[in-house]
């Protein structure tokens, strides 16, 4: 894991120096825009303002202890420390850094993280939103193979400085068995994200969008118990109530004192772009009837 | 910091009802709430409650990881709120094998635990679950029964250990970690306002005999079936067809076979007698 020479990749559309190796992101190159580096990281943070079981957030800083990955702490919106336990689960340490370190480095740097993947389209970017679960990434994978150009899964960067622009994130998608089945993807070629989880990661190699490209759709999932997909577009101050439940992790914006400023980007979104709330039913079902009904809906 | 009351019962057992009780009866209006928009506290199980405490996606983390700490997400979902919290809860009282209750004592204030004829409880699982009554039984019966396994996908909630529907009741009745008031669903349906106001005055809630009247009028099965039929409800299992069906007593009389009764008092007759379900001998 640890190199003479730092490691050079390209993510979330920065230069990212690291002393990690991380198995699945692009090669980069470039003056770096982020260190990861391996040091020493303290227990707590001395003035942290919101804490949850895994985290602590102060001002531009957010600290994460798993107790089978170790610790790393996330500052000024340019450096990530790691400080690895003994026989760390290196698997979930990539997952730590490219999820929760990299959404929190996001927002020290001011771009809007949705908590969603995204697809690039002739009219722009359409972004799938929604909880856990709701089937983003299943979304996206479908979108995939009807030959849409994937920028984002997980975590949604959204550029609101002019023009909002969702900016590429990892050259991969993260599907459950069931949805790669649905998918008519080969399990047994696929590698787990966790040897432990039936989650696998699909890599994305010329399908990645690895430009930015200007916002021009949200759908934000919502798991439904009817028997049909429906889409209800949402107007006005429902807008904002809407996105404000697709965010990625708020709690650590607040934490980390760029809450308010959360909040204005996702106002500035509503303003700008059509928001959809999408109510889809079980896990996998219907999944091809809801990609051409969202499909006609941001072509029209 | 503030405290938890759970809502606890194994499925299918009026925890719902409990729930559009709790929320008319802390409600002013002069309606029913609305069932899809209450807002009683949430589901201990809700895998965004988890995410959200523990600020790492549970989706990557096993179910044993999830397991071991999510007694620190109720920790932490107390201690950012000052309100008390009333969390539905589906769960067995399970300890873990470092001694640790799931349900973390010094931030409960005590459980409402309803119990329900098991027989009537198999009835409505099965529709719940979308199977046969042979096959829910057979759950009822298992040690190892669980909802929301994440066997090839992601489920919505996080996976619970149910135990069978005798240890389930056990472990929340028989466990001394925090209080708890016992409530039969049968005598929610037959003496309503009497069992409500029990339950209000546990829970620390306005008990007077206006307040409870009304909440128990504005949660009748009428009312909810009604709202149901004309806007949907959100719990409704996809599997079936609507979530209040028939709310009457005895229902498995005439969905049981003799076999399926039989089996499922002798899976359960000790508790089924302790609980008023069996008389004392073994006629039914």
């Amino acid at each position: 894991m640890l190199a003479e020479s730092p490691f050079k990749y390209r993510a979330f559309d920065l230069n990212i120096s690291s002393e990690i190796e991380f198995a699945d992101l692009r090669r980069g190159c470039g003056e770096p825009d982020v260190h990861v580096r391996l040091g020493r990281v303290p227990e707590r943070l001395e003035n942290a303002t919101v804490a949850g079981v895994f985290y602590q957030a102060a001002p531009r800083q957010l600290l994460m202890h798993v107790e089978s990955v170790g610790r790393f702490v996330v500052t000024g919106g340019n450096r990530i420390t790691v400080d690895a336990a003994p026989g760390a689960d290196t698997e979930m340490l990539s997952l730590l850094l490219a999820g929760p370190a990299f959404g929190a480095l996001l927002q020290q740097r001011r771009v809007l993280t949705l908590h969603g993947s995204a697809i690039r389209t002739v009219d722009g970017a359409v972004v799938f939103a929604g909880s856990s679960g709701s089937g983003k990434s299943t979304i996206a994978a479908a979108f995939h193979r009807r030959g849409y150009p994937v920028l984002a899964d997980e975590i949604c960067p959204v550029d609101t400085n002019g023009t909002l622009r969702v900016l590429p994130a990892n050259p991969f998608l993260m599907l459950w068995a069931d949805a790669a089945q649905v998918l008519g993807l080969n399990e047994a070629l696929l590698r787990r994200a966790r040897s432990a989880l039936r989650k696998y990661i699909l890599p994305l190699g010329d399908a990645f969008a690895a430009e930015p490209v200007p916002l021009r759709a949200v759908y934000v999932l919502e798991p439904s118990n009817e028997r049909k997909p429906a889409l209800l577009r949402s107007h006005g101050l429902a807008k904002i109530r809407l996105l404000n439940t697709a965010l990625y992790r708020p709690h650590f914006a607040e934490g980390m004192g760029v809450g308010r400023q959360h909040s204005r980007q996702v106002a500035e979104v509503a303003r700008q772009t059509k928001v959809v709330l999408v109510k889809r039913p079980g896990a996998t079902f219907h999944l091809e009837e809801l990609v051409d009904l969202v499909a006609a809906d941001f072509t029209e | 910091m503030s405290r938890i009351f759970w809502l606890a019962s194994y499925p299918k057992s009026g925890n719902t009802w409990l729930r559009v009780f709790l929320a008319n009866l802390t409600s002013e209006g002069s309606r029913p709430v609305n069932i899809n928009e209450m807002r009683t506290g949430g589901t201990a199980s809700d895998r965004n409650l988890c995410d959200d405490a523990f600020g790492v996606e549970s989706a990557d983390m096993t179910e044993e990881e999830i397991e071991r700490y999510r007694p620190e997400a109720y920790r932490h979902l107390t201690a950012r709120s000052s309100e008390i919290l009333y969390i539905k809860i589906h769960d067995a009282f399970t300890v873990a094998s470092a001694g640790e209750p799931l349900v973390p004592p010094e931030v409960s204030a005590g459980a409402v635990y309803l119990i329900r004829n098991p027989l009537d409880v198999a009835v409505s699982f099965a529709d719940h679950l979308g199977c046969t009554i042979e096959a829910a039984v057979e759950k009822m019966g298992s040690e190892k029964a669980a909802l929301s396994v994440s066997r090839s996908g992601l489920k919505a909630q996080v996976k619970q250990r149910l135990l069978s529907w005798s240890s389930h009741v056990s472990s929340w009745l028989e466990q001394d970690f925090i209080p708890v008031h016992m409530t039969r669903y049968e005598d929610l349906s037959l003496r309503p306002i009497e069992t409500f106001t029990a339950i209000a005055r546990f829970l620390g809630l306005p008990g007077d005999s206006d307040r409870i009247r009304r909440a128990v009028d504005f949660s009748t099965f009428e009312v909810l079936r009604e709202q149901e039929q004309a806007h949907g409800f959100r719990e409704r299992s996809p599997k079936s067809p609507s979530f209040f069906r028939q709310g009457r007593l005895g229902v498995w009389r005439e969905a049981l076979t003799p076999e399926q009764t039989a089996r499922v008092i002798d899976d359960h007759g000790p508790a089924m007698r302790r609980f008023g379900y069996l008389p004392p001998a073994d006629r039914i």
